[in-house]
């Protein structure tokens, strides 16, 4: 069972879709935002259960065959350059509220 | 080939009916010669059966499936071989071009489908909503209807059909790991089969040629001619929301990256541009100049599954030298030195 408190409180993410026939850069539309830019609660709670469901999916050889795949990675505090930990998951794997929160941004975690 | 040598006929082994025939009393004698005999008839019909076997089916057997708009595959099988056109484009160009890639690899390589072993054709169409993107997700062909937007449905282009095709082909064969270099080229693999496929369908030489992947994907809003270039890597499109196009035609230019598993859809421009070069500096058919060579490299036990540039590089070569001869080999070391790849021995 994920808790809110499962994220050390300075962590920062990036989340990107990668891979795939085209793989333009335009496409991966990276998205960044901190613990803290989610709401203590439902936000943050619901962010840690997905970041334990995107280790439990990770795979070290995703997108083979031009499949596209999500990459999670997360960061300690304000450098942005080394992640502490980084999971891919395959996108046909991807929980639907990882693809959301690639997709709407942080007020997905509300829905 | 079946081996039958060591094929057990009965549960009682060979060797213990030939001690029992020589040594047990005469009545269980009896039992054991019949035994023999009738295992001996048994594998006489096996035999016979075995080589009464066809080869691997050498036909196009193809199954076309329509995933509704959703992302369970394979979805409903909606055309089979030999049967009537669908009511559906998407359903057709599937069928049509998974049929010319087949026909392509049968009729230039005498390559019998994915596998070489008459592997059926399976694919589906209309998977996802407004899903952008094809793949071969190691069973079967998949292809999005695109947004609509930026993107056509990607049953559109022939040589995305090919390269999708092709990557079953190298998975049967080199198994080119899909990260860094060796990603790199196995993507380059596949554009550069999905385009000789293409030129092959069209009758096109080297020269006649656009040399572009996806041409036909891009709706008319999008500044760009296609998804890639082996001519000119790097210029396939300029656009707001694609980007531009990232892909060096160089190794000055090679792309150090942890994204797209170290940018094997980046720098697979390399070794494309190396293809493109040879391919014109040889003339004519693509297919029956640098493509012989390119299909042997992949074919060869040389090339690694973790093959860098340099050792595939190297693999052509030696391909080149020793089924093409001292000019196309000499062509073929031309081509990566322009791109600035030098050939591993091998």
């Amino acid at each position: 069972m994920a808790k809110p408190g499962a994220l050390p409180p300075d962590s920062r993410f990036r989340l990107t879709r990668e891979g795939g026939l085209v793989a333009a850069p335009g496409l991966m539309r990276a998205r960044e935002f901190a613990w803290g830019d989610c709401q203590p609660g439902r936000q943050q709670q619901r962010l840690a259960e997905l970041v334990d469901v995107a280790r439990e999916r990770a795979t070290a050889r995703p997108g083979r065959g031009d499949q596209r795949f999500f990459r999670l990675e997360l960061f300690a505090g304000d450098d942005l350059t080394t992640p502490t930990e980084q999971l891919t998951i395959d996108e046909t794997d991807a929980p639907p509220r990882l693809v959301a929160l690639w997709e709407h941004g942080i007020p997905s975690l509300d829905g | 080939m079946v081996s039958t040598r060591h094929r057990r006929s009965g549960i009682v082994p060979p060797h213990i009916l030939e001690r029992l025939a020589q040594h047990a009393p005469d009545d269980i004698k009896q039992c054991v010669l019949e035994t023999q005999r009738a295992n001996e008839a048994l594998q006489r019909m096996r035999l016979t059966a075995v080589t009464a076997l066809p080869e691997a089916a050498d036909e196009l057997r193809r199954t076309i499936y329509d995933a509704g708009h959703t992302q369970d595959l394979p979805g409903r099988m909606v055309r089979r071989e030999d049967e009537a056109a669908a009511d559906d484009r998407e359903v057709n160009e599937a069928y049509d071009d998974l049929g010319r890639t087949w026909r392509f690899y049968k009729e230039v390589f005498d390559r019998n489908s994915i596998d070489n072993h008459g592997l059926a054709l399976d694919g589906s169409v209309h998977y996802g909503r407004h899903y952008d993107n094809a793949f071969w997700n190691g069973r079967e062909m998949v292809f999005g209807d695109g947004d609509g937007r930026i993107f056509r449905p990607f049953t559109r282009s022939l040589d995305v059909v090919a390269h999708e095709l092709t990557h079953g082909v190298t998975e049967a064969t080199a198994g080119l790991a899909y990260q860094d270099q060796s990603g790199a080229l196995n993507e380059s693999v596949s554009d550069v089969f999905g385009v000789m496929t293409a030129q092959y369908a069209a009758g096109q030489t080297a020269a006649e040629a656009d040399w572009l992947i996806g041409a036909e994907l891009l709706t008319d809003q999008v500044h760009g001619a296609a998804l890639r270039s082996l001519a000119r890597p790097g210029t396939a499109y300029d656009d707001p929301t694609l980007g531009r196009d990232p892909q060096p035609a160089t190794m000055a230019h090679y792309v150090e990256t942890r994204q797209d598993n170290g940018g094997v859809h980046i720098n697979s421009g390399i070794p494309n541009h190396a293809f493109y070069r040879a391919a014109m500096a040889a003339g004519g058919y693509s297919w029956e100049t640098v493509g012989p060579v390119w299909y042997a490299t992949l074919n060869d036990h040389r090339l690694t599954e973790n093959a860098d540039f340099a050792q595939f590089a190297g693999v052509t070569l030696a391909n080149a030298r020793e089924h093409a001869g001292r000019e196309l080999a000499d062509i073929v070391s031309q081509a990566w030195s322009d791109v600035g790849v030098t050939p591993a021995e091998v």
